[in-house]
């Protein structure tokens, strides 16, 4: 019966993982955000979240004054988490950024997201962050799921005739903006052109824009809009496909 | 000792592996990007988890 006997043992002796966790919390608060197994993220949470707390009473100590006569800092404190955390300079960051940055945040300091299996060898990953430093939700789930999923509908069934179609077409009747990305979708067929590789790979952000002026110019007939919509939808669909090529 | 009678046939044999088959995994579909992702995992196509964008590797 497991009654009781909490935590992770990782298949590791005591004093190994005593030492894997104390490397995997270096490395969080270092980096802010790791990517580890699940069990592994799992194991860390509470061994790095008390860390953090005793850091954040200790900065809570030395605004309020509640320590011993003649001290400044709570350096028992930092000797206590110093003995977990091998390293000066992130026990020195934990006091002065991350304790201060968490310091009305009542636990819960980070954040577990499952990820995917590994390759090689099927382990279940997970990204764990301080939450305080993990991106913010913007909301582009409910903007951007609405649009793509309603142009996606339309033209997934027609895009591979479309395609061909765009292909034919003439470049120098696009806008200047959209010649990268028809290079770009090119490259992509045949044996890659080292002078296009450079100029390939567009943000999100610049299709968007580029989205954008399309629909504002007013020369380009509709049809050739339409096209032109699908064909940036291709080239956001065939990025993956290239990522794996390489 | 007691033991089977017969040999398995390898008729009976594959025919008991017949419903040996692998289960097909629950599926979601990505609220950001539209993807079959993995319920409860950030999408492994646009990295966005809750809308969150989590994996910046594409």
């Amino acid at each position: 019966m497991r009654h009781l006997k909490k935590g992770w043992k990782l298949k590791r002796t005591r004093s190994h993982r005593k030492a894997l966790l104390r490397n995997l919390a270096i490395s969080l608060l270092e980096h802010k955000k790791i990517v580890t197994t699940v069990a592994k993220a799992k194991a860390l949470r509470p061994f790095v979240e008390k860390i953090i707390t005793r850091a954040k009473r200790a900065v809570l100590r030395e605004r309020n004054g509640q320590l011993p006569e003649g001290q400044s800092l709570d350096i028992h404190s930092r000797r206590v988490v110093g003995r977990l955390i091998h390293n000066k300079a992130i026990v020195q960051e934990l006091f002065d950024t991350i304790a201060p940055t968490v310091i009305d945040r009542p636990g819960g300091y980070t954040r577990i997201v499952k990820l995917g299996f590994r390759r090689g060898d099927a382990a279940e990953l997970a990204a764990i962050e301080l939450v305080d430093w993990g991106a913010p939700q913007d909301g582009a789930v409910s903007l951007k799921s609405k649009k793509k999923a309603a142009t996606k509908k339309k033209t997934t069934s027609q895009s591979k005739k479309l395609s061909k179609k765009t292909k034919e077409e003439p470049v120098s009747s696009k806008p200047e903006e959209a010649v990268p990305i028809v290079e770009h979708k090119d490259s992509i067929e045949p044996t890659t052109q080292t002078s296009v590789v450079e100029e390939e790979v567009p943000s999100f952000a610049e299709t968007k824009q580029e989205h954008e002026t399309h629909e504002a110019s007013p020369e380009i007939s509709s049809e050739t809009i339409t096209d032109e919509k699908t064909e940036l939808e291709n080239t956001e669909e065939s990025k993956p496909q290239e990522k794996k090529e390489e | 000792m007691p033991n089977p009678k017969r040999r398995m046939s390898k008729s009976r044999r594959d025919k008991r592996r017949a419903h040996y088959k692998p289960a097909t995994p629950t599926l979601s579909v990505c609220p950001q990007c539209g993807a079959v992702k993995l319920p409860h995992r950030a999408c492994p196509e646009c990295g966005y988890y809750n809308g969150r964008k989590i994996l910046s590797k594409l």
